[in-house]
Formats: structure tokens, sequence, C-alpha cells
């Protein structure tokens, strides 16, 4: 059951309603059932596991949430320096499991082929290890006090909005927020249904399409000429972040329904000035917990404690821990090479941009437009060549028994400049496209007119969020809409929104989200 | 929240329009609410099965798919369902074995279609799991994008008054037009439909090998049949002289069906108490090649398929 599915559709007002409907005391156990039951139905779904594999994700979220509680409580209970160990164990022991379940399937084959039996993936295991993680060392800092409440604290860990791919939440915002009675409000309900519509928008009328063309050309590397392998890169660009916009949306509006806040993880990146600005405006619960959690404690740690380096320094170079803190979040997305690459390219932009600015000065702050435009299309066009690297290690268009690798984003990099001819991508295109629609040619036109319908309106909304709204809340695009074109807009998203599940049949041929798979 | 439920309900107008049409036009009968259907498609079958289970069935590919069922009555003396469909591999004729079996404890007989072709363990096509999933959810159905494109088309083709269906597998072809590649010019000694066939499946042919865990796990079902009093008979249909010239032999199928494969099967009949009839190797018909074939799998339904349908039926008796 995945948020674009039609199951959801009807467990999300089933949850909403027995949550909203309960009493103040039970609503973190109606929430903490609702989100177990989410999670059962997203358990590891092959043949291969029996019973006790498929409970076992299960069973280690609730005892990762029933550690980190005793472990806060006995934190909070502890004075220096037994308070930083103890903070210690439980980040080294949370660190370890989160490696364990990520790597642990990447190393079976290597070392061990048929001796050991591999892992099933619990879902969101990153992301609720990095929420773990920020709850104990809130604590320890003294940023929050412990959760008295096992319930609260485990319905925070296992929440069904949050648990598939985040956005990463920070105990000392939703914990205070589970302790609060919650009751039904049309006006949240109202902009939780626009954020849920966009959301779902963005999945299936964007996202999945361009995804559906990308996998094709990615498919057959060398049989596809240079325009292809450019558009099918942009398509995949695309496809990530309106795929994992869209599900942040979804995860918001679900939240919201509920009462809940949480923060928001994308804030139109695409029309981000320089690298600095993307990072604050891409996955930002990501990189703000990279930034409170790795980064600062980088910058502040004591270096000249350190053998062969402590003699030398003192404190670590800021730079030096950017460079880190990408390559950690590069090794994060994936224990394959290509990820590794996409880490240290965005650490070299990253590093880089601050090198330049270092020897050129700060950039103006009103800078002429086409400076910022320009700008903005480097951005993109760096970000974009990373990409390349991504959709390799997520192993996009990857043929069954291969494996795609670094050898193929740059063979996909060298195709650029081959065959560079209109007719020659348009009649790929049509190709890539026919094979999903059972041959049959006026559907692949209609394929074409909605795609590029539903991008450009995509394109359209993060445009007025960013120059229009200030990058407030994309709902507030909606909201600010006289009634009748209001109406309009939803009748069409709820179209586009219908003709986008057709097209990923419902959501029960199987597929998920981009992120939830790390 | 009366008011958001009224809005939202005015918003979904037009998606329960579209749902009206769809049930109108939805060539699959999926949801019995036309009289007759003539789709040949696997959901179509399996759903018509669901809702009268017929004690007697067919089971295969595509060369089992297009019998005149009235015909095959006549010379059987009996009622027969066909849950063929295109395509169908090994895999999946077992799994629909199973799983007629399953849904129906009072059947009494089943044709199972086998060929050289569905043998081959690179033909496995898998798409049994889905259909089930299919079959017992009305939302899958509905929003599954092959069957809205399905009744697009029938919808399509109502509209311009077209009629749906078509006149099968058939040709009554004529020369030079239908003997000439488009391309190069060349003329073919029998129709072109015929003579390219072979070309087309040779790909998938070229590492042919026996899927011997599927072919066990047909033993295993013919010993449930049996046990179940369910007779069992595995159909070999016939192929055209084009493709055992030019892809079995060639490949050394022939020399590995008729010298290794069709021995093993005769044994695991009597052992496995199934009746064999194989019209692929051992007892080919002597059909006119170019007249009553339509390509090198499917006899022309005008022309062949009922000659072969009295034959095999007439065994059947």
């Amino acid at each position: 059951m995945s948020f674009h599915n039609l199951s959801y559709v009807a467990f999300l007002p089933l949850a909403a309603v027995c949550y909203l409907k309960a009493p103040k005391k039970v609503q973190p156990g109606v929430l903490l059932a609702a989100s177990l039951w989410f999670y059962w139905c997203n358990r590891p779904a092959a043949a291969s596991w029996g019973l006790g594999w498929q409970l076992l994700p299960m069973g280690l979220l609730v005892a990762v949430s029933l550690f980190c509680w005793a472990l806060g409580r006995a934190i909070q209970a502890a004075g220096q320096p037994r308070r930083g160990r103890l903070v210690a164990v439980g980040v080294c022991c949370l660190l370890a499991l989160l490696a364990v379940f990520k790597y642990f399937n990447f190393f079976v084959p290597v070392f061990a082929p048929g001796v050991l039996h591999k892992l099933p993936f619990p879902l969101g295991v990153s992301f609720y290890t990095f929420a773990a993680i920020s709850y104990l060392v809130d604590v320890g800092r003294g940023d929050m006090p412990a959760e008295e409440s096992p319930l609260n604290l485990t319905a925070f860990l296992c929440f069904f909005g949050t648990i598939t791919a985040g956005p990463i939440c920070r105990a000392r915002t939703l914990l205070p927020q589970l302790r609060q009675e919650h009751r039904f409000d049309a006006a949240r309900t109202v902009t939780a249904l626009q954020l849920f519509a966009l959301g779902l928008f963005r999945k299936v009328a964007v996202a999945d399409p361009l995804y559906t063309y990308t996998s094709q050309v990615f498919g057959d590397i060398p049989g596809h000429g240079g325009l292809s392998l450019l558009a099918a890169t942009l398509a995949y660009t695309f496809y990530l972040y309106f795929d994992f916009a869209g599900y942040s949306e979804m995860a918001r509006a679900s939240a919201l329904l509920l009462g809940l806040d949480i923060p928001e993880n994308f804030k139109t990146p695409f029309f981000a000035t320089n690298f600095s600005g993307f990072w604050n405006r891409w996955h930002i619960s990501l990189s703000s917990w990279l930034q409170d959690y790795l980064f600062t404690p980088l910058v502040w740690a004591d270096a000249s404690k350190l053998p062969l380096i402590g003699q030398k320094i003192s404190r670590f170079s800021p730079l030096f821990c950017v460079f880190c803190v990408f390559f950690v979040s590069g090794f994060w997305h994936g224990s394959t090479l290509p990820f590794v690459v996409w880490g240290l390219l965005q650490a070299l932009y990253r590093v880089g941009e601050e090198l330049l600015h270092k020897h050129l000065g700060k950039p103006k702050k009103k800078a002429p437009a086409r400076v910022l435009w320009a700008k903005r299309l480097g951005v993109f066009v760096l970000w974009n060549l990373s990409m390349v690297f991504f959709a390799m290690g997520s192993a996009v268009g990857q043929p069954a028994g291969g494996q795609y690798g670094v050898g193929e984003a740059f063979a996909i990099l060298r195709g650029y400049g081959r065959g560079l001819s209109l007719s020659r991508f348009a009649a790929e295109s049509w190709a890539a496209v026919r094979v999903g629609f059972y041959a049959d040619d006026r559907m692949v036109l209609a394929w074409f007119a909605f795609v590029a319908f539903c991008f450009a309106a995509a394109l359209r909304l993060d445009w007025l969020r960013a120059f229009s709204f200030k990058n407030k809340g994309e709902e507030l695009v909606l909201k600010a809409q006289k009634p009748r074109v209001r109406w309009a807009l939803y009748y069409l998203l709820t179209l586009c929104c219908f003709a986008g599940l057709v097209m990923q049949n419902g959501g029960f041929g199987g597929g998920s989200f981009a992120y939830g798979g790390f | 929240m009366r008011n958001i439920l009224k809005k939202l309900a005015l918003l979904l107008v037009p998606v329960a329009a579209y749902f009206a049409v769809f049930l109108a036009f939805e060539p699959n009968n999926y949801f019995g609410l036309h009289k007759v259907t003539d789709s040949e498609s696997s959901i179509s079958r399996l759903k018509a099965f669901q809702r009268e289970k017929g004690s007697r069935v067919i089971i295969g590919d595509s060369r089992l798919a297009h019998f005149d069922l009235d015909l095959a009555g006549q010379a059987s003396g009996k009622t027969w369902q066909t849950l063929a469909f295109g395509g169908a591999s090994l895999k999946e004729n077992n799994d629909l074995l199973a799983w007629v079996l399953k849904e129906n404890p009072d059947l009494q007989e089943a044709v199972y279609g086998l060929s050289f072709y569905t043998l081959n363990k690179s033909y496995n096509a898998d798409r049994m799991a889905t259909l089930e999933k299919t079959l017992a959810n009305p939302f899958a159905y509905l929003f599954n994008l092959e069957y809205n494109v399905n009744m697009l088309t029938a919808l399509s083709e109502r509209l311009q008054g077209v009629q749906s269906g078509g006149a099968g597998e058939t040709g009554d072809w004529q020369y030079p037009a239908d003997y000439t590649d488009p391309d190069t010019g060349a003329v073919y000694p029998v129709h072109r439909t015929l003579a390219v066939y072979p070309q087309a499946i040779l790909p998938r042919c070229r590492d042919w090998a026996v899927n011997t865990a599927q072919l066990e796990r047909l033993y295993a079902l013919a010993d449930e049949c049996a046990a179940r009093g369910v007779k069992l008979t595995v159909v070999l249909p016939p192929m055209a002289d084009t493709v055992l010239t030019q892809v079995c032999e060639p490949l050394g199928i022939a020399g590995e069906m008729t010298g290794t494969v069709l021995p093993a099967l005769r044994e695991a009949a009597d052992a496995h108490g199934f009746a064999l009839l194989d019209y692929e190797w051992t007892d080919r018909p002597a059909y006119d090649e170019d007249t009553q074939f339509y390509d090198g799998f499917h006899l022309d339904t005008r022309y062949g398929l009922p000659q072969w349908t009295e034959t095999l039926f007439a065994a059947l008796r």
C-alpha cells in the first residue's frame, strides 16, 4: 500500500476518522495501530520470505522505538560524561543496524554466495533511524526532554505518513503535537486534500509517465541516439523531483488530515542560483539533518585528540566537513559505485562553489536577471550530469540479470554526441512509448499530449510558487485563485490524476516511490 | 464534513461518467453485463469460467484458443469451455490448470496444449498471479491500462461502425500481392504471413532447452487430476512445415523432441495417467500448407482449424 495506491485512498480517511473521533488518551494508540497496519501492508512480499522474515521489519521497528525510549530516559537521568557515552552507544547501535540492513545484501553475493540468506529490506529503515538518532542526540544535548510515554515515541517513529521515505521529522517538533488533542477541522481538511491532490498529480500524472520513457531509453543505451539519451536524462531528473516532491506533499497532506504539521521537503529547487541554495530547497529534511547531526559536530569536533593529524590541526576545515557530508550522503543513497560518484560530484560542486566564492568574493545579492538565470542554468546542467550516475545506481532500465554501474553512466555521457538527428529522436521516442501502449498509435499520441500538458502545468505551478508566492506552501497557489478558476483546476487535477492512475494500473501492478527503497 | 464530501462527490462526477462508459463498452464482459462477448482475452475467459464453471475445459496458448466450440461439441458429444489464451507459457498453463482444479471441484476433463515452443525454458511469461488479482478485485480491472485501451478501442470501433472481432486468423490469399515481400519484392512460395513466420520465432528458439521444472509440475498436476478422476489429455497441436524445416531442424529441436522429449512424455503419460495426442511430430495431419495454415503455428480458422477440430475432438469422444 503506497500513497498513490487506491487502497491508500481507502485507508487514509478511515485512519483519520478513527483517530479524530478517538478520545485524546487513545489517539496515539490509534495512530500507532494504523501505522503498524500500514507497515504490515508494505512488508516484504516475495514468496521466499516466510512469515518470520515478513514480521522481522515490523519487529525491528518496534524494537528500535522501545530501545530509543529506554535509552532516552537513561540519557536524561545521567550526568556528564556518562550522558555523552550513552548517546554515542545509541547512535552507534542505530548506525550499525542501518548498515546491516542497507549493505548486508550487497556483501552477501560478494563474500558468501549461497551461504547466507539475504535480508528483507525494512521499509523506511533509513528514515526512522535518522529520526531516532536526532531524538537521542537532542535529548543528550538537552534540547528536549526524553519522552515519558513509550507509546508516543513508537507512534512518532512508526508514523505511516513519514515511514516510507520521510520527511525526516524532528522529535522535538512532532512529539509535542502527538501529546495534543486533535479533532476534525474543515479548513485544515480542505488544505490537506488540496495538498494530497497536488502531490498525487505530480506523482502519477507527471513523474510516472516520465519514468516510462526514461526506463525504455536507458534499457538500451547503445541503441539510442544522443538526443534520446539527453531527453531521457532530463526526464529522469524531473521524474526524481516530481516523484519525491509529490510523495512529500502526500506525506504532509496525510499528517495534516490528522492535525499534525510536518516539514516541507522541497521548495522549487530548480530555481536555485547556486548549490548551497539548491540543497536548502531539495530534500530539505535530509539536508538539515546532515547539517545538524553530521556537519555541525564535525566542524566543532576537537581534532587535536586524533592520532597523527591531531598534532597538526585542532579543528576540521569547513570545506572538508562539507566534502564528508556529501560523501556520506552519496554512500547513504546506495552501496554501489554510481551513488558514491554521485555523492563525490555533489561534494565537488559544493566545495568548488565555496572556493569560487573565496577567490572571487561572495555574489551580489541583487544580480541582474540574466546573471541569475545563467546561474540557474549552470546549477541545473551540473545537477543533470550527476543524475546520470544516480539513475544508473538506481538501475533505471536495467535489463533482467544485468547490473548497471559507472560504465553505463559514462556510456550515456559519451552517447550524447551520437546520431544527433531530430528524425531519429522522434522515431526513438515514439518507439519507446509505443511498447507501453500495446502498439496503439492513437494512444501514443494521446500519451505525448498528456505528458506535455501535465509537465507544463507542474512547471507552471513551481514557477508561480517560486516567483509569486515566495516559495510558501504549494496549496496557496490553489487557494489564491478565484472560485471558478479553482474549481476548473480541481477538475483538471482530478482528471489528470485519474488518467495517471490508469496508466499505472491503479498502483495494483506494484511500483513505489523513488526514495521508497532507501 | 458533509460539505466537503458533497464537493468531493461533485469532483468525481466525470470519473463516474467515464466508468459508466467503461462498463457499457468494455469488451471482456468482466462484470457480466453483456449477453455475449467475442473477446478471446485471458481475463474474459477466466471471468466467464468463474461465472459459469464448465466441467470440460481447454487450456493452452493461441493454438488452442480459436476452436469453434459448437463444432468441438458435435465432434466429441461433450460441452467444452476454453480458457486458452494467446502467448500462454508452460508455467501459465500449469498455473491455469491448478486454478481450474481449485475453482471447480467437479471438473471432469481437461485438454492441455503443449508444444516444443511452450516447452522452451526461455519462454517464461508469468501473468497468472496478476490475472488472479484482477479477477478478485474489480478496481484492479477498472484501473488497468490494457483493459482501458481495449475499451477505448471497442468504443472507437463502435463509433466508426466497424464490426469488432473481425474475421480472425483467416485469408483468401491472392497471388502475387499476398506472396510478395513489400520491401525486397521477393516472391515467396507460400503466402507472406506464413513465409515470414519462422524468422519471427527464430530468436526465441535459438537457445532452446526443455523447461524441466515446469514439465515436472505438469506431471504433478496430472497426478492430482488422476486422483480426482479428471481426465487429462495433453495435446501437441500441428505446426506448418516451414517452422519444422526452417526452425526446428536447423536448431536441432526436432532431433531432441523426437529422440528424447516425446519418448519421455509417453512414459510419463503411462506413469501419471494422462492421455497424449501428438499432432506436432508423430501424427502430423496432411494439410495444404498454403491454404490451411494462417501462419507457422496457427491453422486458418476457416480452411484448416475446423478439420483439426473434428479430428481432435472425435479422438476425445
